[in-house]
């Protein structure tokens, strides 16, 4: 591989050519979808995020509960080698036992289904909309007999919608522009900090964020 | 949530990859996702123990090929975790050739990135 020659930063931004682009990106797939166009490199960062989808969700929930190799292959009851070579191996040369086990391991469970091959990302998203409404629905009924329940639940809402807002915007900014240079949706969450409500009070969250969603042209 | 915010030197690079060495660059992009998923889950960056994931000084992690497949290229992909923004800043991708060069690289990003923090601290 030839070497690639490298330059200090500052020189770098300084070229003629640079680019001085600020913008920040939710995933790896919108990053490099916008970085290049060379389709050879973006199927193979696609074949690689697919080579091991289930793995990495299996690292994340390591990392995220803070544990090693070491503690995964002693709930495992295996070598911590064996966990090395789980952890860098295609999703297809697994065992199904070995990422339950795990899943285990990291407390969670491995939940594995059956589904339409042509499912469309667009038909994800409604499915997984429709378990999100699911579980809402269970919260808001939990609240119905417990107050502190419920406002723990309302918080949550709120919490859950400037979530999905943000989500949302963070997707559609990664939209191409428009024609004319014009961002296709744009949305905004704005913090209103002086509002009417007092600081302590309950419902102060609630009115302290507007969200707006505008589509151009 | 975390967001990922490239250099223009990683721009650059990504631009210039060689087409033969682009397994190597799939398996550092799919590495790069486990450890946003992983920050993104609440893992601290300290916690980050996987085997692809060398911890650099000053707060840099090199993430390698591993997990791409067999036969290879060493290659190296440096990022920055700024924790307070959740923002991994993408500083470059190189080899086992660029590596020192790469690692100055990623030294010199950091300190201007915790210079500015300082200059914005000072003025506030």
């Amino acid at each position: 591989m030839k070497t690639l020659s490298s330059r200090n930063l500052e020189s770098i931004n300084t070229d003629e050519d640079n680019i001085m682009d600020d913008k920040t990106y939710p995933d790896v797939k919108s990053m490099i979808r916008d970085l290049t166009d060379d389709t050879e490199l973006i199927d193979a960062v696609n074949d690689a995020m697919d080579r091991q989808a289930i793995v990495r969700q299996l690292l994340a929930m390591r990392a995220a509960r803070g544990l090693s190799q070491s503690d995964i292959a002693e709930t495992m009851d295996c070598s911590q080698s064996r966990v090395s070579k789980m952890e860098s191996s295609a999703d297809d040369d697994l065992r199904y036992g070995d990422m339950r086990e795990y899943a285990r391991a990291v407390g969670c469970e491995l939940k594995s289904g059956v589904r339409p091959k042509q499912l469309t990302p667009a038909d994800e998203v409604k499915a997984l909309a429709f378990a999100v409404n699911d579980r809402l629905s269970r919260m808001a009924d939990l609240s119905q007999c417990d107050e502190k329940i419920a406002e723990g639940v309302t918080q949550f809402f709120i919490e859950a919608f400037l979530n999905f807002s943000i989500i949302i915007g963070r997707a559609a900014s990664t939209l191409p522009q428009k024609p004319d240079g014009s961002p296709r949706i744009e949305v905004s969450i704005r913090r209103n900090r002086a509002r009417d409500c007092p600081e302590d009070s309950p419902s102060n969250e609630q009115s302290q964020h507007d969200v707006a969603a505008h589509t151009h042209g | 949530m975390w967001t990922q915010s490239p250099t223009d030197m990683f721009r650059k690079r990504v631009k210039r990859w060689p087409k033969k060495y682009k397994r190597e660059l799939g398996a550092m992009m799919a590495n790069l996702q486990t450890v946003v998923m992983s920050l993104n889950q609440g893992a601290k960056v300290e916690s980050l123990l996987f085997g692809f994931v060398h911890h650099e000084p000053g707060g840099v992690l090199a993430l390698d090929q591993k997990g791409g497949g067999v036969g290879l290229k060493q290659t190296r992909l440096y990022v920055y975790p700024q924790k307070a923004q959740e923002v991994l800043h993408i500083i470059t991708i190189g080899d086992k050739g660029s590596q020192n060069d790469d690692i100055r690289d990623a030294k010199n990003f950091v300190d201007g990135v915790r210079a500015g923090k300082e200059r914005d601290e000072d003025t506030q």
